[in-house]
């Protein structure tokens, strides 16, 4: 069967030793719309496509395939509608690959991302080993950065997540990554990795002749047969306000209601009557403002007698 | 905020109730009474945050996000300041059960 990697990667597809540089791309609507009432989120099929951190992870991967002589395979999962974002992949040199994943998108959020990276690494598994696969550090669509750390850990490979640089370092990849306080760390990364991006590479452009013949390529699919169920451990309700737990309040005292309503609200033992200085001129606020720092002892008592 | 009501951030406060506003004020100030008032009470007791003084003494008063609690007319001193009654049927607040 003709597929999208023999059509576009021939020179490379038959070395089995190269190594294998795996993006991972989630195909979801970039701009889904959000019933601010009920919190139901609509989601347009037409407008889906990978996020930037994905598309510049997909540039990362190319960029140091090219550096190790390597291929570069294009990973998505999904329903068939994933296929367009893998064209697109296919369309800059990418050898593509779907996996195919059932379930809706509830019982996915419910799920871990565990099951999702154990289909992917299957997947890929069918592919080759990969010497690196780099994810975006974040996808529009739940977007819990989880699935780079489980799929490092099912690959038992080591993992850099939130990288602002991959370079390629011989053997190895050096990565940059943010600390607190503006500060930069720098990470020796050795293989086999998984890093995550951030999404400020951009995605190099495909010649009109590639999008053309990506358009028509068959993307092969795999099907994960196992790891599926999500975790029953968590479960889904309906949106709702926030209630915060019951609280037993001691009965104010005081006779009459007033009392009572006077003690409960403080009105009157933790304030000074509110005031409203103003509007006025700058040198009537400033003796206002002296005299309730007067008032209240914060002045030295020489500066207060003037 | 008042510290009373810190455990509930004021905003959380406000989001956990639907207002039906009506046409009719159901609690009207006089801002006149309240510029004798030298505790302005009402201002730091009401849980909506309805009361503001103002800069002549008074007080200005909104009464669409009311919770109907009482509280202003419970705590003011002074005679004929504070009008109160429920707003008309079907309309001001919704407490929801969470
Ligand atoms: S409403 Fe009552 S407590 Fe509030 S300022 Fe007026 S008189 Fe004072
Ligand atoms: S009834 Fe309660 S919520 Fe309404 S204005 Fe008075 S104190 Fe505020």
């Amino acid at each position: 069967m003709p597929t999208v990697a023999r059509a576009w990667c021939s020179d490379v597809a038959d070395a089995p030793l190269t190594p294998l540089v795996v993006a991972c791309l989630r195909h979801a609507d970039q701009r889904p719309e959000v019933d601010p009432l009920t919190a139901a989120v609509t989601r347009a099929p037409r407008t889906a496509t990978a996020s930037a951190a994905d598309w510049g992870a997909l540039e990362h991967a190319l960029r140091i395939a090219a550096a190790w002589s390597g291929r570069v395979l294009a990973v998505a999962a999904g329903t068939p509608a994933a296929e367009d974002t893998l064209r697109q992949a296919a369309a800059v040199g990418a050898e593509v690959l779907r996996v195919e994943t059932s379930g809706s998108y509830v019982r996915d959020i419910a799920g871990d991302e565990r099951a999702l990276a154990q289909a992917i690494v299957a997947g890929v598994g069918t592919v080759g080993q990969p010497a690196l696969v780099v994810c975006g550090d974040r996808s529009d669509d739940r977007g819990t950065g989880a699935l780079p750390a489980f799929l490092a850990h099912e690959l038992d490979a080591a993992q850099a997540l939130g990288l602002v640089r991959l370079a390629v370092d011989g053997d190895r990849l050096q990565g940059e990554r943010r600390l607190d306080g503006g500060r930069r760390e720098i990470v020796r990364i050795p293989r086999p990795a998984v890093c995550s991006v951030e999404g400020g590479e951009r995605l190099r452009r495909a010649s009109l002749a590639a999008i053309l013949a990506a358009a028509d390529a068959t993307v092969p699919v795999y099907r994960a047969t196992s790891g599926e169920a999500p975790d029953e451990r968590l479960r889904l309700g309906r949106p709702r306000p926030l209630r915060p737990r019951t609280q037993v309040a001691r009965p104010p005292a005081g006779d009459s209601p007033r009392a009572r309503v006077l003690h409960l609200t403080g009105a009157l033992a933790t304030h000074e009557p509110p005031t409203v200085v103003g509007p006025t001129d700058a040198a009537t606020a400033v003796d206002a403002f002296l005299e309730f720092l007067d008032r209240g002892g914060y002045l030295p008592q020489e500066d207060s007698r003037e | 905020m008042n510290e009373r009501w810190s455990q509930l951030s004021f905003e959380d406060r406000m989001a956990t109730v639907e207002f039906r506003v009506g046409e009719r004020a159901h609690i009207t100030v006089d801002s006149d009474i309240c510029r004798s008032c030298t505790t302005k009470d009402c201002v730091v007791a009401c849980p909506a945050n309805l009361f503001a003084p103002t800069a002549d003494g008074g007080i200005l008063f909104n009464y669409e996000e009311c919770f109907e609690c009482g509280t202003c007319y419970q705590v003011c001193n002074s005679e004929g300041a504070i009008t109160w009654t429920y707003p008309d049927g079907g309309q001001g607040v919704v407490f929801r059960r969470g």
